[in-house]
């Protein structure tokens, strides 16, 4: 009893303190100017109307407003008012007086300096104090009457709200073309997710009705709880790992859809597909999606499946831990989409800059910070755990050095995840804190700083695409050695390359934010550190070519995916070379040439390396060969058609094509004389790359079959199919649970030396004594 | 005048022919290596993978049935079809295959390679930021970016040198500035951040509210030259353009 009441005290201080940090956060959203909407008119400017004053809106060219609007048409307001104190008491014809408009319908759009959107409502800046008459755009409503209510004040100019000053209110209804009944119009966005949720949806009952016609007899729900409470509550690594397969295949396909609409947005000059908000929202989608749902989860997959097999563990280190990280990422999913579902979703690019996250009126914004920080805290743990796990627990034999490349690479990519994420999620909560109770982190006005931002998700975000790409190398390395039944060339020079790649990732963050208006000595500072990484990627690239070497080359789907892995990379690490120049960078910052060039990387480079392990490592995770003649069918259209996507971008970007625009200016018609627009046959390019995003999207559609077919169909798999070394090829395909039923020791092919000095410190370090475990335990 | 302004084309022309070399070397090599080292015959998909799986299941089998029998069959190694340089085992950590000289040739050129490229894209920085020297007979003019549209600001500047209009044709706010003068454009936000991006001098620098950042432009051209947003401000980004306009 005693102890409930200690934390029924507790809850309610908490409650109390959080309850007071709500009521004191400083308040920020204060109108500098203007007037507010509230019946009264304005609080500060007399209290009841004033028929002195007349307010008045007109179309710009004197005429009167339209009875009838035409549906989406713009019209060019100008708003005035005329009487009162300003034409009487004000002979400067300074502070003269202010308005505020709203619209029921259609959108009112500031054209000036003198006007701005506040909440919502058209009102007058500082600048457009000394005004009688102000000029703005009103957007029709593609159906409904709108009601346009203006409230003016007309002031003394005495520089303080005094009941001297007057004020009135008028208001005008503009019907729709023929007075229609409104329709529900439903956001793009909003029917897309739901589509996918209702085809998840449908999937699954299909699947369960295939299971009663199946076998009728066994569907019982006594059946299918253990099966389902082994999915839900395995914490071995291997159906994990799975359950990381699964829910990244899923994503890479909705960040794939998402593509494919932006790509049918940009498929013509001044296409309406989508909208503005809608392409807004899809390209920040697409980028998160990709990146934290699709990319990393794919990883982790790899790195739970065979990093435990490839060092001789029977499991992770901490397998609890694993499931929970696991966990996080379906229920950081659903609040980072859950935008979605009311049209508002996030809408400010992946890289979230600030203050336009901070003040972004799409809710969604706010759910797509809480859905990052549990990513965070799930990448933290996954960190944590297979550092753990490598450093301690290696079969027998198993130095440093002696580790296959697989795993080194994702020791190096954890490690840069584990010291860079924390930044990120320190951004994150400070940016939400901004959206939800009013901290001024960002907000320039009360002091806060946009560079911060920039900085603290920089700093992350450079690091994380190595983390996504360094697994890749990985794949390669055991790939090209395997198929060319060689050792991989260089085994020391691959491992300090990745630990160079690692080190460098954290002092090159700034060439993202080379014309950010941060300080010239560190744009220059980042200039030189930012063309180094080119010397480890160099030495990687070149140890793969010289492993082929003298060795006998076997076309497998797998041996042609790394192949055109070399060639993606190759290309996309030269244009990475374009950028540190800051004389180039001015130029192509933000253009579709750094759009190819993170594609060429990203899909060329971890995409490419995540098929490639999808065809290596199929047989041992599921017992089954895959079918090869669908696999190479899936390599030469997926190749073939992703050049056709992003090769031709590299000319837009150069062409100066903006990326994060919903359409592009084409030389022609009253364009054509303004030099900087595209040339007409920018357009054609861009409905070349629609075309082939198209083939390279349905391509891929076809190792989704291939995976499902084979997987039902597909002969058995021997235990070593290719005839590589490591321990996973050791065990029977699929693995047993336990993986091992006894560890392994690893025989060394080369003549027996003594660890060098450093090694043998690191070795000294990371091992425990087996002979002194008492002691160890005492300290 | 192509794309990107001089320095531009300058520095792109120099970065165009040493990536054309590199990316030469690189795939020579690797067309070289696939096609010289391939192997028909390394497809263990064929008889001998037949031969395991069916070792595998009988010895499964017999498992089952309580047999306790250990057997093996004894595989030749047939060294035509399926070369194995390196003596490659499973559980055995093969063979280490380097080369240090090697490995130093292809760290040290690269790395040559980068400092020289360093050093080409160095001096054009000083086009970027000029001294103070420099720039004593520019003209500052005042660029704010609002969601979603440009104002500029002459700050007193004659006509001649510094004036805002609007472009009869497509509607858009004009600067006009004069031929061959040195400007400093003073850049700052009203609310989030933007980007004027001069797209064909290859000028671009962050709008942020809050700052003041600069962008040097020296017009060396006349004509209509075409100015959009770069870095991402919402809604509107895409119609957020102005025309600068170069007279003599």
């Amino acid at each position: 009893m005693q102890v409930r009441n200690v934390w029924t005290v507790r809850a309610m201080v908490i409650v109390a303190v959080l309850f007071a940090a709500l009521m004191f956060s400083p308040e920020h959203d204060a109108r500098p100017t203007g007037i507010s909407s509230v019946d009264s008119g304005c609080s500060c400017h007399s209290q009841t109307p004033s028929s002195e004053v007349v307010a008045s809106i007109t179309l710009a060219n004197g005429s009167a407003l339209p009875e009838n609007y035409e549906p989406g048409a713009t019209y060019a307001l100008l708003i005035s008012f005329s009487g009162g104190p300003a034409e009487d008491n004000n002979p400067e014809r300074v502070n003269t007086g202010g308005f505020n408009l709203v619209a029921s319908k259609g959108t009112l759009t500031p054209i000036d300096n003198t006007t701005q959107i506040l909440a919502g409502e058209l009102t007058h800046t500082d600048a457009g104090n000394d005004q009688q008459a102000w000029n703005a755009n009103w957007t029709a409503p593609t159906s409904g009457s709108a009601v346009l209510r203006l409230m003016t004040n007309s002031v003394n100019g005495d520089n303080s709200a005094s009941s001297d000053d007057q004020w009135n209110t008028v208001s005008y209804t503009v019907s729709g073309a023929g007075g229609e009944a409104p329709t529900m119009k439903a956001n793009g966005l909003t029917v897309l997710f739901s589509g996918i949720l209702l085809t998840a949806i449908l999937f699954a009952i299909a699947l369960t009705y295939v299971f009663y016609v199946r076998d009728p007899e066994s569907f019982s729900w006594a059946r299918f709880k253990p099966w389902i409470t082994h999915w839900l509550t395995s914490t071995d690594h291997k159906s994990v790992g799975t359950l990381y397969f699964v829910s990244g295949l899923f994503f890479l396909g909705v960040g794939g859809i998402l593509a494919m609409m932006i790509r049918i947005q940009l498929s013509s000059p001044g296409n309406d597909f989508l909208t503005k908000d809608e392409y807004n929202s899809f390209f920040t989608l697409h980028g998160t999606v990709m990146i934290f749902l699709a990319a990393m989860p794919l990883i982790n997959g790899f790195a739970n499946w065979i990093v435990p097999l490839q060092i001789g563990a029977k499991d992770l280190c901490f397998p609890r831990l694993n499931a929970m990280s696991f966990w996080l990422q379906p229920v950081g999913a659903i609040l980072l989409l859950s935008g979605m579902f009311s049209g508002m979703g996030a809408d400010v690019g992946w890289t979230g800059y600030q203050p336009i996250t901070s003040t972004t009126d799409h809710y969604g914004a706010t759910f797509w910070l809480a859905g990052q920080v549990l990513l965070v805290a799930s990448s933290t743990l996954t960190g944590i755990n297979f550092i753990v796990t490598i450093a301690t627990m290696r079969a027998p034999g198993m130095g440093w050095m002696q580790m296959p490349l697989f795993t080194w690479s994702i020791l190096v990519s954890v490690m840069m995840l584990f010291i860079s994420i924390p930044t990120f999620g320190i951004g994150l909560i400070e940016a939400y804190l901004d959206r939800t109770i009013s901290t001024t982190f960002y907000n320039t006005a009360a002091g806060g700083d946009p560079l911060l931002w920039s900085h603290l998700f920089w700093y992350f975000g450079h690091p994380e695409v190595y983390v996504v790409v360094v697994p890749a190398f990985g794949v390669i390395s055991e790939v090209i050695a395997t198929s060319a039944r060689r050792t991989i060339f260089g085994y020391r020079s691959m491992v300090y390359a990745l630990a160079g790649i690692g080190f460098v990732a954290f002092i090159v963050y700034g060439h993202h934010m080379l014309t950010s208006g941060m300080s010239p000595l560190l744009r220059f500072v980042v200039m030189l550190t930012t063309m180094l990484v080119a010397v480890p990627t160099g030495i990687k690239i070149f140890n793969w070519l010289k492993t082929m070497h003298g060795g006998s080359l076997v076309y497998r789907t797998h041996t042609l995916w790394a192949l055109g892995f070399l060639v993606t990379f190759t290309l996309g690490g030269i244009s990475g070379m374009f950028f540190p120049a800051i004389a180039m960078d001015v130029h192509l910052h933000e253009t579709y040439f750094v759009v190819a060039h993170f594609h060429y990387v990203l899909v060329g480079g971890t995409v490419f390396g995540l098929f490639a392990a999808f065809y290596y490592w199929y047989p041992k995770i599921t017992g089954r060969m895959m079918s090869e003649r669908l696999g190479i069918l899936h390599f030469l259209i997926g190749f073939i058609s992703y050049n056709g996507v992003f090769w031709p971008m590299h000319k837009l970007g150069l062409l100066g094509m903006t990326r994060r625009h919903h359409t592009y200016y084409i030389r022609a018609d009253e364009y054509s004389d303004i030099i900087g627009t595209l040339p007409p046959e920018a357009a054609q390019w861009n409905f070349f790359i629609t075309v082939c995003a198209f083939m390279f999207f349905l391509s891929n559609l076809i190792m989704v079959y291939n995976i499902i077919a084979s997987w039902l169909n597909g002969r058995k798999a021997p235990a070593d199919p290719w005839g590589g070394w490591s321990f996973e090829w050791m065990v029977s395909s699929p693995p047993p649970t336990p993986s091992f039923d006894e560890i392994p020791t690893l025989l060394n092919a080369n003549p027996d030396h003594a660890p060098g000095r450093l090694t043998g410190m690191l070795e000294r370090i990371m091992t425990p004594d087996p002979g002194d475990e008492g002691e160890e335990a005492g300290h | 005048m192509e794309f990107g302004g001089d320095i531009f084309q300058d520095l792109y022309i120099e970065f165009m022919f040493w990536s054309v070399i590199v990316g030469v070397i690189t795939f020579v090599w690797m067309i070289h290596h696939s096609f010289v080292y391939r192997t028909s015959d390394g497809d263990l998909s064929g008889k001998r993978l037949h031969l395991r799986t069916q070792l595998d299941s009988l010895r499964h089998e017999m498992k089952r049935a309580g047999m306790d029998m250990e057997f093996e069959i004894e595989e030749e190694e047939d060294e035509r079809a399926w070369p194995n340089v390196d003596n490659i085992k499973v559980g055995v950590f093969p063979k280490e295959n380097d080369n240090l000289k090697l490995e130093l040739i292809w760290t040290i050129i690269p790395f040559i390679l980068i400092c020289y490229l360093c050093w080409i894209s160095w001096a054009p920085t000083d086009a970027i930021w000029p001294s103070a020297y420099e720039l004593e007979d520019a003209h500052e003019v005042g660029v704010t970016g609002q969601q979603w549209f440009w104002d500029f600001d002459c700050k007193g500047l004659t006509s001649d040198l510094c004036d805002v209009g609007v472009d009869s044709e497509t509607g858009l706010t004009v600067l006009s500035l004069k031929l061959d003068e040195t400007y400093i454009l003073n850049l700052s936000s009203r609310d989030v951040l933007h980007a004027p991006k001069i797209v064909q001098y290859g000028l671009t620098e962050d709008a942020v509210p809050g700052m003041y950042t600069t962008i040097v432009f020296t017009p060396y051209e006349t004509g209509k030259y075409f100015l959009d947003c770069a870095e991402y401000c919402g809604d509107d980004h895409a119609y957020m353009t102005a025309i600068i306009e170069i007279h003599t």
